[in-house]
């Protein structure tokens, strides 16, 4: 017994010495869920897919996380780290198809990039799974190297295929020919090479700009491919889609019958001439008889949306103003002619620029010249009397009429210059100066804290004007305006005294009706005196815009006389022509930095500029072609000045360019030859999305004449280019939908069995998560069996001591 | 320096040496001695203490006060911190600015190893390994094998600086259990923000220029408005942090062929024209003086295409002669890198060739033709179904590029070398008249040849990051002292010693303790 005893205690330490290991608890794991999301994965394949994985993950017995990536293109992390013990984890796994918070692009499977981006989340501490998803098509990158890789690391890699894989019997249109370019009116073929699985009756259809062109019966055999071919006419000059649809029964994969492309049709664009007046104007009627396709309009028939301008090269506004459009349209004018590449040519006139508002706005910014002049008028005096009686306090366009009286006199001093002086004076029943005229540092901030009157009282509009007028009589300046806002009435026993006054001082009176005003008679004959105006404004939030216009209108008007045209560079569409015809008149602009200014006055104003905003071409001519420019239609190189214009401003380099795009997944590859030296890297393009977004690139030269790009394409549908090298541009449209998960290479078929021919994968579910919940933490044992031998140990010393073992006894105590 | 990892058990210590004394003073036992007569009794030997009646403890409480102890100390697990050599893993930046050469003319690289051989030295039997990190296809290098004094000269012979931009790699692909060190210059941002992510423990910096001009390519392309003449970019760029002005000068043929004094502020870049006649060489070469700090990118040199050496097999017709003779990149001769075969000929058995099929009977496609997606370029060129005959043709294991149909008309193979097969009837009146019948044959040579031969752009570049020095600042997440401690420490076991030691202390106290056991027997 004692023997076994002490035997046993040896054995203890020997199993302390061994230490063997026992598993206590779960390894801590992180679990990499590559969904792939790619549009060969149908909706059917990825819930089978998501549910099977959840059924599997939910039985998971060990602690893990949880982290979810899908997959197509590019990756995208949908979920973090979620615990799969926890609420939030079971909640997405309940769901019936997982969360697709992130936008992918589908149009490929790249299972490396998936792969790689799972291992930058992964933590050296934690052990790492990762299960894939996916159909086995990988038609982007090669993630075997990695999975080599990552085998020859021991870290699993689960590898899940639906249950369901392609059903046999599809008919497809495997190749697809349509010209990239056409003139219009031109035949152009449709070539197509089709394959079916099995025998099948189809019939294959040419729609052509949305429209049902022909149709052809075709008897397809099994394994066989066959050709097909259309000769058809293009559409007008821009952008002609041509789809190609194979209509067949029982077909498996029907995303592979239809094929879509854009023929860009080429042809002088038609061009849109917005004119006020009735009478036919010299420029469009030139064209016209030069065979180009104008379409005359009025403002108020200008589109209001883009997609109407699309049809359109380039957009003539002849003396138009700015309050003659609304907003919408000028909208649209701004947007088509950055990003849609629209040439816009603005043509002077007494309506137009300083006179036609464009101060300050959306047209302006378009322009190559801003409505001001580069050397302002001598100094004027400007006092603004506005109307302060109960009725101001009325609301209109969400604010008091007096406070929108504020706005406009605070938006019309932007217009003014330093030098001008200026002053306020707000009036009921008694006038009351609030500002004196004179120069202030800083007018807006005077004019802010000065203007803080409540409208109460009754009118009378006399005093106040004869106040302005007394006030006016002072200012040593060369111009006086006095700008009223008034709802109130002149009575006609004031007129006569203050019409001598008006006349003598030589004060242009602009009166701006507001609200009910009455027709004013008296008030307006006031006005008639100078260059005054009188203005009712029908609806209050115009107001300001009104008030601001006609200040400017003054403040920067136009030069008259006869005025001989020099050239400062010679336009490149007439290089040739030395002399100029002489105009009468023109609108007095200043160029903008970076303009081009072709031809300029004595006084060096601008005659004629340009610029690229944005993707289109903008010239101005502030003197216009209409009035003060007779003598133009009758100039020996008007034809040649009015073709080279148009065609200047819609320039398309079309014909001299050759341009290659390619689909790619998740981009497209743009390369343009010009064939000819250029300026260094100065070519740009401009993209706009199906969905209207646009981005400008610029074009990298690598060579004499030839400049790439690669651009995003990040969703299905029409992207449009305008490319800009030099003097030229050029439009292109591409439908981006690259076909590749539908005709995936024979290699990208064969990846995933590589892969498990090289054992590289476990399959799931299999083999799989059971086996990894049981790689656990092994920890060893040494300490129990120390414990116990020490235990023991004492223990037989304690028996020996006490005398219990048989044969022996205690000794008692001395 | 010991450390424990369960100390509460050295309490031990403190009770049971205590409690053996005492068990061995005050409960002595001895064995039980049976005699048949109490006289007997006093003539028996006497085993030891045991039956002793000294006022002393049993001294073998001594053997067992120190099993008892050493037990204890076992359970309290006593470890050994030890300063650990795991085996070093060097990750090599050896993209281009490494050769960057600093003040005092010794280039990054040196200054970098020296300093990494220094850490090396530090160690007493270091296992290193090293890797590139612009290629890492690249075997690793294993210095551990090599003579402790020649591992300067393995690491230069193995390193080659290149213009690659480094690709590190993910942190699950990093060997486990090694220390990782990095050897860099800070320049490439890629590099330094996975060096703030990764498990690095120690980084090996070098590098202060920060002013380099780079030629970032060279392109010519056939001039299209003048004959025998090459149209060339050139594009210089500024990396530094100051303006600086570089003269450019071209050679080619052993001759200067052009120069120009450039004036590049900070990161800019200048594109430069050039005009070269044909004969200008084999190769140009673009040249940036004065040398700076990276004298690596301030050169790049350009082979100029030369015309294929081609060979007529067969008898071909005389359009197709015509449009051979008139392809300004054509050279016949018989040591040939392209063969056109005409008829049923052999081809050769070197270079690619172009097989212009012949047969008795041509016939008209009975479907419309189409040029595939692999045509490429050639898709842009129709034919016109009404002008081609075409003849039976073979695919074999070539690839369609064009067909009527299921029927190929032209097809290529690709391995084991280039071939294009054509079975369109070359002689057809129509067709030959046709401008495209030209195009079609020189689009048949392109793909023979992977080239574009009529407009080709030859360029050679490098890219824009390999050339930038500009060391950045390591990311602040990187520590390198924290977990340089954290991999270099490390605790061995000494519990198993104390066990061993244990095992031959316990053997001696069972023998000792036998004794106690003995019963004798009256007589015996």
């Amino acid at each position: 017994m004692l023997i076994a005893a002490r035997l046993f205690v040896l054995l203890l330490l020997g199993l302390a010495f061994w230490n063997p290991k026992l598993a206590w608890k779960n390894a801590p794991m992180d679990l990499f869920l590559l969904l792939d999301d790619s549009e060969s994965m149908k909706i059917a394949w990825n819930r089978e897919s998501w549910r099977q994985i959840g059924s599997e993950l939910r039985k998971f017995p060990g602690a893990a996380r949880l982290i979810l990536i899908r997959y197509a293109a590019q990756p995208a992390t949908e979920s973090g780290l979620v615990e799969l013990e926890s609420e939030q984890a079971k909640t997405l796994l309940d769901a019936d198809a997982p969360p697709r918070g992130q936008p992918i692009d589908g149009s490929s499977t790249n299972i490396e990039a998936a792969l790689a981006h799972a291992l930058r989340l992964t933590q050296p501490q934690r052990q790492s799974v990762f299960l894939v998803a996916s159909d086995g098509l990988q038609t982007r990158g090669d993630a075997t190297l990695l999975l080599r890789e990552l085998n020859q690391r021991g870290t699993p890699i689960l590898f899940y295929t639906p249950g369901s894989r392609l059903p046999q019997a599809d008919q497809r249109i495997e190749s697809f020919f349509v010209p990239d370019k056409a003139s219009a009116g031109q035949q152009v073929p449709v070539t197509a090479m089709l394959r079916s699985d099995k025998d099948a009756k189809a019939e294959l259809q040419l729609w052509v700009a949305g429209e049902l062109r022909e149709r052809q019966s075709i008897m397809l055999r099994a394994g066989q491919t066959a050709t097909a071919q259309f000769i058809t006419q293009a559409c007008r000059p821009g952008p002609c889609p041509v789809s190609l649809v194979l209509a067949s029964e029982e077909d498996a994969i029907p995303q592979n019958n239809r094929r879509d492309a854009l023929i860009e049709v080429q042809g002088p664009r038609p061009l849109l001439y917005l004119q006020a007046q009735a009478n036919p104007a010299p420029l469009a009627d030139s064209l016209e008889k030069e065979g180009w396709d104008v379409h005359v309009a009025s403002p108020d028939a200008f589109p209001r949306e883009i997609k109407a301008l699309e049809a359109f090269g380039s957009v003539v506004l002849d003396d138009i103003p700015f309050d003659a459009m609304p907003a919408a349209a000028w909208q649209a004018l701004d947007e088509s002619v950055r990003f849609g590449g629209l040439g816009l040519v603005v043509l002077g006139g007494p309506h137009s620029f300083a006179a036609g508002g464009y101060r300050q706005t959306l047209l302006e910014e378009l322009l190559p010249v801003t409505a001001e002049a580069a050397n302002p008028k001598e100094s004027a005096a400007v006092l603004f009397v506005v109307d302060k009686s109960g009725s101001m306090d009325k609301e209109e366009a969400g604010a008091s009429r007096i406070a929108l009286a504020r706005k406009s006199v605070l938006e019309t001093l932007k217009t003014l210059g330093a030098e001008d002086q200026t002053g306020l004076i707000a009036f009921d029943a008694e006038p009351r100066l609030l500002l004196p005229l004179q120069r202030y540092a800083d007018p807006a901030k005077a004019f802010t804290d000065g203007f803080a009157i409540n409208a109460m009282g009754g009118t009378k509009l006399a005093p106040a004007l004869d106040l302005a007028i007394g006030q006016l009589k002072q200012a040593q300046t060369a111009q006086r305006l006095l700008i009223l806002v008034t709802d109130g009435v002149l009575e006609e026993k004031d007129l006569e005294p203050l019409k001598a006054k008006i006349v003598s001082l030589n004060i242009d009176l602009i009166s701006l009706l507001v609200g009910s005003a009455k027709t004013n008679d008296v008030l307006g004959r006031l006005t008639q005196l100078n260059q005054g105006k009188m203005l009712r404004v029908e609806r209050m939030a115009e107001l300001p815009r009104l008030m601001s216009e006609e200040a400017a209108s003054r403040r920067n008007p136009d030069e008259t006389g006869v005025i001989q045209p020099r050239i400062q560079t010679p336009p490149p569409f007439l290089a040739d022509a030395a002399r100029w015809p002489e105009l009468a008149g023109y609108m007095v602009t200043k160029p903008r930095p970076g303009a081009t200014v072709y031809l300029v006055s004595e006084k060096q104003d601008p005659l004629m500029a340009a610029h690229y905003e944005g993707a289109g071409r903008v010239v101005v001519i502030p003197g216009g072609l209409g009035g003060w420019a007779e003598n133009w239609p009758r100039w020996t190189e008007w034809g040649r000045f009015a073709g080279g214009l148009a065609q200047w401003v819609g320039n398309d380099a079309e014909g001299l360019w050759d341009v290659a795009i390619h689909d790619l997944p998740g981009e497209v590859a743009l390369s343009i030859d010009t064939h000819e030296s250029g300026p260094a890297g100065l070519g740009w393009v401009t993209v706009t999305d199906p969905a209207g977004a646009s981005l400008q690139i610029q074009l990298s030269r690598t060579a004499v004449g030839f400049y790439s790009a690669r651009l995003p394409a990040t969703q299905k549908g029409i992207y449009r280019f305008t490319a800009r090298i030099g003097e030229h541009h050029l439009h292109r449209s591409l439908i981006h939908d690259p076909q590749d998960e539908f005709f995936p290479s024979a290699a990208s078929k064969q990846a995933l069995q590589r892969w498990r021919a090289e054992k590289m994968l476990r399959p799931f579910p299999q083999d799989g998560l059971a086996d990894l919940a049981k790689e656990r933490d092994e920890t060893g044992t040494r300490p129990v069996w120390l414990g116990l031998a020490l235990s023991v140990y004492l223990a037989l010393i304690l028996i020996e001591r006490l005398g219990l073992f048989p044969g022996t006894s205690r000794i008692a105590k001395k | 320096m010991i450390v424990w990892s369960s100390p509460l058990w050295l309490t031990g210590l403190l009770i049971i040496p205590p409690a053996l004394w005492w068990l061995h003073r005050f409960r002595r036992t001895g064995p039980e001695i049976l005699v048949s007569c109490l006289l007997l009794w006093p003539t028996q030997k006497k085993s030891g203490e045991t039956g002793s009646r000294t006022a002393s403890a049993d001294k073998i409480w001594l053997l067992r006060a120190f099993i008892g102890s050493a037990l204890a100390l076992a359970l309290a697990g006593p470890g050994w911190l030890t300063v650990g050599q795991p085996p070093v893993h060097v990750w090599l930046d050896d993209s281009l600015s490494m050769g960057t050469v600093e003040e005092g003319g010794k280039n990054r690289l040196d200054s970098a190893l020296q300093q990494l051989l220094a850490a090396l030295d530090e160690r007493r039997f270091p296992q290193v390994e090293v890797s590139s990190l612009t290629k890492p296809a690249r075997p690793i290098l294993h210095l551990s094998g090599e003579i402790r004094g020649q591992w300067a000269a393995k690491l230069a012979s193995w390193i080659k600086l290149t213009d690659q931009e480094p690709q590190p790699p993910a942190t699950l692909l990093m060997p486990a259990g090694t220390e990782h060190w990095v050897v860099s210059d800070g320049a490439d941002d890629t590099l330094n923000d996975w060096i703030g992510v990764a498990p690095i423990s120690r980084v090996f910096l070098s590098g202060r220029e920060t002013e380099n001009s780079v030629i970032g390519f060279v392109s010519v392309r056939p001039a299209p408005n003048r004959a025998n003449a090459w149209l060339g970019l050139v594009q210089v760029a500024n990396r530094g942090l100051q303006p600086t002005k570089r003269k450019l000068t071209l050679f080619g043929a052993g001759q200067t062929l052009g120069d120009w004094e450039i004036d590049l502020p900070a990161g800019e870049t200048r594109q430069i024209e050039f005009v070269l006649p044909v004969a200008s060489g084999r190769e140009i070469i673009a040249r940036l003086s004065p040398r700076d700090a990276l004298s690596l990118d301030d050169e790049l040199t350009l082979s100029l295409p030369n015309k294929i050496s081609t060979r007529i097999i067969g008898n071909c017709n005389p359009y197709v002669m015509a449009a051979l003779q008139t392809h300004p990149r054509i050279a016949f001769g018989e040591e040939a890198e392209l063969a056109i075969v005409c008829g049923e000929s052999t081809p050769p058995e070197k270079g690619a060739v172009v097989w212009l099929h012949q047969a008795e009977t041509a016939k008209k496609p009975e479907s419309p033709v189409l040029w595939l997606d692999r045509a490429e370029k050639l898709r842009g060129l129709f034919l016109k179904t009404e002008w081609l005959n075409v003849y039976k043709s073979d695919i074999g294991s070539s690839q369609p590029l064009l067909v009527a149909g299921s029927t190929p008309l032209v097809t290529l193979k690709v391995y084991p070398r280039p071939r294009v097969d054509c079975y369109l009837d070359v002689s057809q009146p129509e067709f030959v008249r046709q401008p495209e019948f030209p195009a079609l044959i020189a689009g048949l040579l392109n793909t023979a040849l992977a080239d574009d031969l009529l407009d080709g752009i030859n360029n050679q570049s490098r890219p824009a990051k390999g050339s930038q020095i500009l060391p950045q600042a390591l990311p602040g997440s990187f520590k390198a002292d924290a977990m340089w401690k954290a991999t270099e420490v490390q605790q061995a076991d000494l519990s198993s010693d104390l066990i061993l030691l244990l095992l031959p202390a316990l053997l001696l106290d069972f023998w000792l303790s036998g004794g106690r056991t003995k019963t004798y027997r009256a007589g015996k």
